[in-house]
Order: C-alpha cells, then sequence, then structure tokens
C-alpha cells in the first residue's frame, strides 16, 4: 500500500523469542452452566499475528471478551486462570476503572459486528474523537481533526465528509474500517480483532488484511485476530490455534497446520473448503457431519466425538490432552488420542 | 432462450441529504443501468465490492426498493406495471435469502410460523400450511418437530435452513441469496451450499447469488457478473472468467483472493488507491483511478458493455487488446 512511509519499529525476526505482550493461561469463563472457554492457553508476541479459528460457538469471542474485561457480569464470568499484558501485568481481578483505561489505550478491539458496537445515533466522526479524547485528553477540535485522519489512514474516502455520516448510510465495509480506526486510535500494543474481514470482500479483505499488517509494523502490537476462514489464516498469521467446543484441539505455525492437519476437526475444515470443481456433476462439498455439542452438558471424553470420523473406544471414555504429538514435530499441539504417546498405531 | 428474469437498464438512487437542514447534498447512484439475465436452472452469480449496490441491485429485483428507473421482466410479466397485489403474487416465485440469520428471523414467531409466513399471505388453509411447513422443514434437513422453536433455539446453520425453508415456500422459480453463507462457519457454509445445490437440482431453482467468496463463486455459480459502482462491468461463465478475466478489476479481484497457501501471500495485489464515493463517481470508467492500464481515454468516456467472446461482455476500452492475446495472463495490479 504505502510503502516507505512507515516507520518499521519492530524488526525481530523470531516473534517466538520475544517476551509475549499477552499471556494467557488456563482460562476459563462460564456463563450459567454453560462452560464457554474451558481452559484456553497462548501467548502472542510484539509484532506476531495469532489466529483463532473454531466453530461458531466454540469460544472465540468468549476469549476475546475475556482479555478485554467485557464478559457481562449478569451473564457470566471468568472463573480460573491469568491474562497477562506485557508492561500491566496481571488483568484479571482489575477493577472496572482500571480496566476501561487499559482498554482502548493499551488494547483495541475490533468487533465482529461494527452495526452493534457503533452507536447509531452519533456521526462515526465523532464516535472516533470520544476515544481519542477520552484517552489521550485532546481538544475536541484536535480530536475532531485526528479522527479525520484516522479515517483516512483505513482508506475511507472524502473523510471529511464521511465523517459526518452516521453508521448507518455506511457499507459494511465503511463501517468496519470506522471500527478499526476506532481501535487503533491510541496506538494500542495488542489489537484484538474479532472476525474484522468477515462481512466483506476480497479486495477490501486484502486490503484491511493489508492494513493491519501495517498497522502491526508500525505500532509493533501482537494482534490476535479470530476468524473462521482459513484462507485468511494462511494470509496473515504465524500462529494458529483451533478451538473447538471450549477448548484449542490444535496450535501450531501457519505453515505446519495447513500443510499436515493432525486433528479430525482440522482435517475437516480443510476439506470443506470449496475450490474449482468439474462441471456438470453433482458437485458437492466435504462436509463434516452435524453440529457442536451443547456446553452445557458435554458428555465424557473427546468433545468432537459426535462428529468425528476416526472416534475409537478411548475417545468416549476420556479426555484427551493438549499435547505435542507423538511423531513429528514437537513445538506443536494437538488435542487426539490417534496422536498421543503409545495409545493409536 | 427466454431469461427467467430480464433486467434492463435498472436504476436504483438514493437522495442524500446533510447538515443541520437536511440540505440535499447529491443523489447515490446505488444502482445505475444494469443489465442482466438469469436462466431456468442457473446459478448467476453477483460479486463487487462492498458499496457497489449488490444488495440494493436484489432488493430492487423483488420490488423491495423500488427502483428509479429500468424494465424488470419475470417469467414474462413486465414487473414494474404491476399493482401492490399483482406484485403480492409474482413474489411467491420470486423470493430472497438473507446474509443475516439472526437479523432476518423474527425472534417472536416460531419456525413453523416463519416458514409459513408466504402460505398465510397467499391465503392457503391451515391444513395447507402444516403440511407445507413439515415439508420444507424435512427439505432442509430439519424436522417438523422443529417447527414450535424460536429462532434463538437454533444454531446459526440450522436458522440459515430455516430462512431457506422460508424462500421456498410456494414453490419460486426464482431465489435470490444474498450471501446465503457468509455469517456461517465453514463446515456449516458446506452443508448449505451443498443444500442449494441439492435443492436447485430437485426443484430446477434458478440463483441469482450474491457473494463476496471468489472461491465459493467458483464452485457454485454458472456465470459471474462483476459489479463496479453500480454498473456491471463484466459477465462471463464461469470457465472464462477464472482463467482469462478481461476487465481489470475482475483481475485485481482474482488477484486479491486469498488463497490457502501460505507460502503464496498476497504481496502487491491489493488494488491501489480508495474506493471512489458512489456520491461523487469518477468521470469515464469509474474504475480509472485504481487501474493500471488507464489512458487518457478512460477519464472522459465511460466505456460500453461489449461482447468479446460468446456470453463475456465486459466494460473497457482496453480489453479488446487482452481478449486477442489470452497469453497474457498475469497481470500485476498495483504498484
Ligand atoms: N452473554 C452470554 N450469555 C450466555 N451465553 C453466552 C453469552 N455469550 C456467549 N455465550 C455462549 O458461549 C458460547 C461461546 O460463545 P462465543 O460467542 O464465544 O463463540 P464464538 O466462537 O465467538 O462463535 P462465533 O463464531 O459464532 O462468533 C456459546 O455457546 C454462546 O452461546
Ligand atoms: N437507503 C439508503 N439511502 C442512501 N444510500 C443508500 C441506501 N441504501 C444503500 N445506500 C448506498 O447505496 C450503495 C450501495 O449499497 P448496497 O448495500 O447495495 O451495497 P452492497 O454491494 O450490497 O455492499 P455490501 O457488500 O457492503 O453489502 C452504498 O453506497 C450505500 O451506502
Ligand atoms: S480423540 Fe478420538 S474422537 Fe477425538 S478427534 Fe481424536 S480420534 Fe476423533
Ligand atoms: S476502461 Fe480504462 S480505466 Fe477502465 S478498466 Fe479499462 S483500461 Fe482501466
Ligand atoms: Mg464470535
Ligand atoms: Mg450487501
Amino acid at each position: 500500500m504505502h510503502e516507505g512511509s512507515i516507520p518499521i519499529v519492530n524488526a525481530m525476526s523470531d516473534p517466538a523469542a520475544a517476551v509475549p505482550v499477552l499471556e494467557v493461561s488456563g482460562l476459563r469463563t462460564r456463563f450459567g452452566p454453560l462452560r464457554a472457554v474451558d481452559g484456553v492457553s497462548f501467548a502472542v508476541a510484539p509484532g506476531e499475528t495469532l489466529c483463532i479459528v473454531g466453530e461458531s460457538g466454540s469460544g472465540k469471542s468468549t476469549v476475546a471478551l475475556s482479555i478485554m474485561g467485557l464478559i457481562p457480569p449478569a451473564a457470566g464470568r471468568v472463573e480460573a486462570g491469568s491474562i497477562h499484558l506485557a508492561g500491566h501485568g496481571e488483568l484479571r481481578g482489575l477493577a472496572d476503572a482500571a480496566m476501561a483505561a487499559i482498554r482502548g489505550r493499551a488494547m483495541g478491539m475490533i468487533f465482529q459486528e461494527p452495526m452493534t458496537s457503533l452507536n447509531p445515533v452519533f456521526k462515526v466522526g465523532t464516535q472516533i474523537a470520544e476515544v481519542v479524547r477520552r484517552h489521550q485528553g485532546m481538544s475536541r477540535a484536535a480530536a475532531h481533526d485526528r479522527a479525520v485522519e484516522l479515517l483516512r489512514l483505513v482508506g475511507v474516502p472524502s473523510p471529511q465528509m464521511r465523517a459526518l455520516d452516521y453508521p448507518h448510510q455506511l457499507s459494511g465495509g465503511m463501517r468496519q474500517r470506522v471500527m478499526i480506526a476506532m481501535a487503533i486510535a491510541c496506538d494500542p500494543m495488542l489489537i484484538l480483532a474479532d472476525e474484522p474481514t468477515t462481512a466483506l470482500d476480497v479486495t477490501i479483505q486484502a486490503q484491511i488484511l493489508a492494513l493491519i499488517e501495517e498497522l502491526k509494523q508500525r505500532l509493533g502490537s501482537g494482534i490476535v485476530f479470530i476468524t473462521h476462514d482459513l484462507r485468511v489464516v494462511a494470509q496473515i498469521a504465524q500462529t494458529v490455534c483451533v478451538m473447538y467446543a471450549g477448548v484449542v484441539v490444535e496450535s501450531a505455525t501457519t505453515r505446519a497446520l495447513l500443510r499436515t492437519p493432525l486433528h479430525p476437526y482440522t482435517s475437516g475444515l480443510m476439506a470443506s473448503i470449496p475450490a474449482a470443481q468439474p462441471r456438470g456433476t453433482r458437485r458437492r462439498l466435504p462436509v463434516i457431519a452435524g453440529t457442536v455439542p451443547n456446553l452445557a452438558k458435554l458428555p465424557g471424553g473427546c468433545r468432537f466425538r459426535s462428529r468425528c470420523p476416526k472416534a475409537f473406544d478411548l475417545c468416549a471414555e476420556v479426555e484427551p490432552p493438549l499435547a505435542p504429538p507423538a511423531k513429528g514435530d514437537p513445538d506443536r499441539l494437538v488435542r487426539c488420542w490417534l496422536h498421543a504417546d503409545g495409545v493409536a498405531a | 432462450m427466454t431469461p427467467l428474469l430480464d433486467v434492463a437498464d435498472l436504476a436504483v438512487h438514493f437522495p442524500v441529504f446533510r447538515g443541520p437542514l437536511r440540505r440535499k447534498a447529491g443523489t447515490v447512484r446505488a444502482v445505475d443501468g444494469v443489465s442482466l439475465q438469469v436462466f431456468r436452472g442457473e446459478t448467476l452469480a453477483l460479486v463487487g465490492e462492498s458499496g457497489c449496490g449488490k444488495s440494493t441491485l436484489a432488493r430492487a429485483v423483488l420490488r423491495l426498493q423500488e427502483p428509479s428507473a429500468g424494465q424488470l421482466r419475470f417469467e414474462g410479466q413486465d414487473l414494474l406495471r404491476l399493482d401492490r397485489r399483482a406484485m403480492k403474487a409474482a413474489r411467491r416465485r420470486m423470493r430472497m435469502v438473507f446474509q443475516d440469520p439472526h437479523a432476518s428471523l423474527n425472534p417472536r414467531l416460531r419456525a413453523g410460523e416463519i416458514v409459513g409466513e408466504a402460505f398465510d399471505i397467499h391465503g392457503c388453509t391451515r391444513r395447507e400450511r402444516d403440511a407445507g411447513v413439515a415439508e420444507l422443514l424435512t427439505l432442509v434437513g430439519l424436522g417438523p418437530e422443529h417447527a414450535a422453536r424460536f429462532p434463538h433455539e437454533f444454531s446459526g446453520g440450522q436458522r440459515q435452513r430455516i430462512g431457506i425453508a422460508r424462500a421456498l415456500a410456494l414453490h419460486p422459480s426464482l431465489v435470490v441469496c444474498d450471501e446465503p453463507v457468509s455469517a456461517l462457519d465453514v463446515s456449516v457454509q458446506a452443508q448449505i451450499v451443498n443444500l442449494l445445490m441439492e435443492l436447485q437440482e430437485r426443484l430446477g431453482l434458478s440463483y441469482l447469488f450474491i457473494s463476496h467468496d471468489l472461491h465459493l463463486v467458483e464452485f457454485i455459480a454458472d456465470r459471474v457478473a462483476v459489479m463496479y459502482l453500480g454498473r456491471i462491468v463484466e459477465t462471463a461463465p464461469i470457465q472464462s472468467l477464472y482463467a482469462a478475466p478481461l476487465h481489470p478489476y475482475t483481475q485485481a479481484l482474482l488477484a486479491a483472493s486469498p488463497s490457502i497457501d501460505p507460502d503464496r501471500r498476497h504481496q502487491h495485489v491489493v488494488p491501489d488507491g480508495e474506493v471512489p464515493s458512489p456520491l461523487s463517481p469518477p468521470s469515464g470508467c469509474a474504475f480509472h483511478p485504481r487501474c493500471p492500464f488507464a489512458i487518457a481515454n478512460c477519464r472522459a468516456e465511460m466505456p460500453p458493455l461489449l461482447t468479446l467472446a460468446p456470453g463475456h461482455d465486459v466494460r473497457c476500452w482496453r480489453a479488446g487488446e487482452w481478449a486477442a492475446a489470452p497469453q497474457r495472463a498475469a497481470i500485476p495490479v498495483g504498484s
């Protein structure tokens, strides 16, 4: 996009070696009886993009909301685990006011549905300016100018004019850019993006992915990027966590995961991606049959068992641990008995 | 062969008001002279940038949004001459599936009532309705026992199945699908895509299929219409479009379409420049500010939609050069 214009502050060649921006371990969040996130751990280095992929309802957004301290207290709570943000220490248990100060300033969030996160009765420029004013104490006029500049930065055409629009006057892609402008308004060290490109078409998606990548390079931020599109993962992620029914079932570097998926759920996902096929014939996509189990009454054993084409006796009895595969790369993790030491052939 | 749906020079313009006095600031030409045909039993995909007017076009085809100009023929009828009552009857045969299965189903109605709505509107008996609902729910892979449930008791994929069942009530011939799987999981997308293809084969349906997933379009559609800023810029059968796209915007779309191969990350394929505002579209060819091949004439005059190969129409002054030299395949887009 605008090569040369970006001072690259983060020139680290090996993000994994750096001190993580964010470290989540043993995170458990429940909504009443429903264990939405049931023991999730991962770390994100500065300049690293970690993608979380997985079925709808697997707990991806809950992970993001737990990190941001945005689980509505009336609905649920973070029960266990630790959330460590570099420079700010443990976030779990911080008072609301302290959390609100960190949110928006140190962490930016781009939500799944811009329409539900933008206020319909305020102009988009005003909403962006408000974030700037709240966290950086700028004057109203300076904040408005900054809002216009941010809109330009995220590629909104005629930003002066668009700043005066209400959210419903913008198309989906434009609203998502407004969300991104708000998320990056204070140069956050961590960006949590929850399906930011899901509703967009490819050139805009490519631009927004490039934009996020550019902002990441410029700010040296770590990014947690939630998506259900493995092609997007292939484009942007260094590492991937695959979630299913509240737990991580596989994690690896992007290349390893896409080249040789180990978990049957990951393989199923890869297979169901549409690709060109000969015409005329009864074309069908391979599917993962069935649906996600009810998280409030999970059966024992492997959570994927009811949909797994490879399930065997042990799978019904004991839940497999997330562990390095018996054979192969010790740096990756998989939660499946097929890959456990000394269990299957 | 006469097309099932024949759209000619269709336009939808929105007045835009701004400022404290709500003065008219201009007109958004959301759809600006679109012509396309959908033939029986085929899937025509409509692709294009966010805000280029796909949903507006889809809504205008069903007259859920009144067109500003143009002609609409469906099953031989001139839709724009129909009064409300006759239009309601025509809508039995042309239905819509929406992108967001959360927003498009009334949360206070049970699945049976949602699917059965069309039967009520068109004055069917209770018995016909219940039988129809049971049949439709079964057709989309749910069961009659789901009729008593409310939308929130279903998963996203199941809700989209209900949206499809609703659209199939009373045997439509055309179903307009506005991004029907974009909001769904990959595994559920595959289930719904298979369902749509199976229903098409069994019921002889035609689809106008709006999508931003070019890989999915390649899988599901017979022909593609590419839209840019309210106009069609290229129409072609799937094979020609993917093998030899002739419009620079189509080439950019294909180049920007992400690959599943992590070693093929796109570096310089993002079309440069800003998406033009539909409030003040560029002169001449609307793509010229982003087009790496623009020549002087492109700024001055809008190119016409020309047929360059059988079934392959392109709106570009220079497409003829590329149609004549098909080996010139990989065109670098951007800087
Ligand atoms: N506020 C809430 N109250 C009760 N249950 C909730 C709430 N928010 C989420 N859940 C439940 O927690 C589980 C995980 O939801 P979550 O939104 O994290 O999933 P997700 O992976 O983000 O799904 P999607 O891909 O659909 O966005 C789901 O079963 C969901 O119904
Ligand atoms: N009621 C309206 N009043 C004014 N402008 C509108 C209205 N509805 C749509 N528009 C404008 O018309 C243009 C086309 O919008 P439309 O929703 O049809 O685009 P789209 O191609 O479906 O985009 P997306 O891919 O984001 O869904 C946009 O510029 C939009 O802002
Ligand atoms: S543990 Fe068993 S059921 Fe679970 S994914 Fe592995 S093979 Fe399938
Ligand atoms: S008419 Fe000119 S500007 Fe438009 S697409 Fe063709 S070459 Fe590019
Ligand atoms: Mg979510
Ligand atoms: Mg739309």
